[in-house]
């Protein structure tokens, strides 16, 4: 019994540890103020490969994405016509 | 091989039903504990923290928005008049799309969104509206067109989704920008969060997926939509 209950107070205590830097604790006495300066200067860069296992589209919805495609294709080969100046932002 | 005594088989047995038990007590804890223990994101959380105006970068992201609506508009009327990259495949996609069911007007444009070019924000010092100090911001949200026309990264992809599905009629109310640390990739990402009309929340994600329901492995820092801010990680309630 006395393993039991050590082995339950070690995964608290791994479990506390491990959401130590999550803000959650010091976020509760944050004011508005405080809470929106640490959420806009958040750096929200994460980039994700596509998976796989990607919602499976139908033929309809391939053939609307196509067309979108060939829409964009076209424009870009006029665009080549004339130069862009967009890329110097 | 002498044979085991009674006494001793049970106690042999004995023994391994406390093993046992502690396996499946260790286990159900872990399952718990761990910080990948799906949360479920609900719309009805308390975590309402104010107006969009308050995030500044936000709310003038929609102000340009609102000012480049024309010419959506412009080019949704008269395909002659779609000027600008992106804005005639952007037509075609929010016309056909409007006639679809909902879940395929997600797959529709979670596709057509996350097909665009991935580009990282450039870090840039800025005078704060908040601090009212000089910041280094590392994260510059877009307007529809702008996404259209450079491209983004994940909160861009997100308010692009946003966007487009309000221009196909879904209510604001249904529709948040949500902002998570992603544990796996250990980086802070943004997705669209649809509430349902079962109020489940469906996820539109930048890697093709669509999440219906639990999101493993986020934690839920903040949403953003047109009318309000919500913060969950600070304002627990």
């Amino acid at each position: 019994m006395r393993k039991l209950i050590c082995v339950t107070l070690a995964l608290f205590a791994g479990a506390a540890f491990a959401d130590a830097n999550n803000q959650t604790v010091q976020g509760q006495s944050l004011s508005v103020k405080e809470r929106l300066q640490v959420i806009e200067l958040i750096n929200i860069a994460a980039e994700k490969d596509q998976v796989a296992n990607a919602e499976p589209l139908d033929a309809e919805l391939l053939a609307i994405l196509k067309k979108a495609e060939s829409l964009e294709e076209s424009l870009e080969e006029s665009l080549e016509e004339t130069p862009a100046t967009e890329e110097a932002e | 091989m002498p044979e085991l005594s009674d006494d001793k088989t049970m106690g042999r047995s004995y023994r391994w039903r406390w093993h046992a038990g502690y396996l499946a007590w260790a286990s159900v804890m872990l399952l718990f504990a761990s910080p990948v223990f799906a949360e479920q994101y609900r719309f009805d959380r308390p975590a309402y923290l104010g107006g969009a105006e308050l995030l500044p970068n936000w709310a003038e992201t929609l102000s340009r928005h609102r000012s480049q609506r024309v010419q959506i508009d412009t080019c949704l009327a008269d395909e002659n008049l779609c000027e600008g990259r992106g804005l005639k495949s952007l037509r075609h996609i929010l016309l056909r799309a409007v006639d679809l069911e909902p879940e395929r007007q997600f797959s529709l444009i979670n596709r057509y969104v996350n097909n665009r070019h991935y580009r990282r924000d450039r870090s840039h010092r800025q005078l704060s509206a908040i601090s009212e100090e000089e910041e280094v911001f590392r994260s510059k949200w877009s307007t529809l067109l702008e996404f259209l026309r450079r491209g983004g990264d994940c909160e861009d992809y997100a308010t692009a989704k946003y966007f487009m599905l309000r221009e196909l009629g879904f209510p604001v109310d249904d529709l948040r920008v949500l902002v998570s640390y992603d544990r796996k990739v250990r980086g802070y990402h943004a997705v669209l969060a649809v509430k349902q009309p079962d109020d489940s929340i469906w996820f539109l994600e930048s890697n093709g997926s669509i999440i219906k329901g639990r999101h493993r492995g986020y934690r839920y820092i903040f949403a953003v939509n047109e009318q309000s801010v919500w913060d969950h990680d600070g304002a627990k309630g």
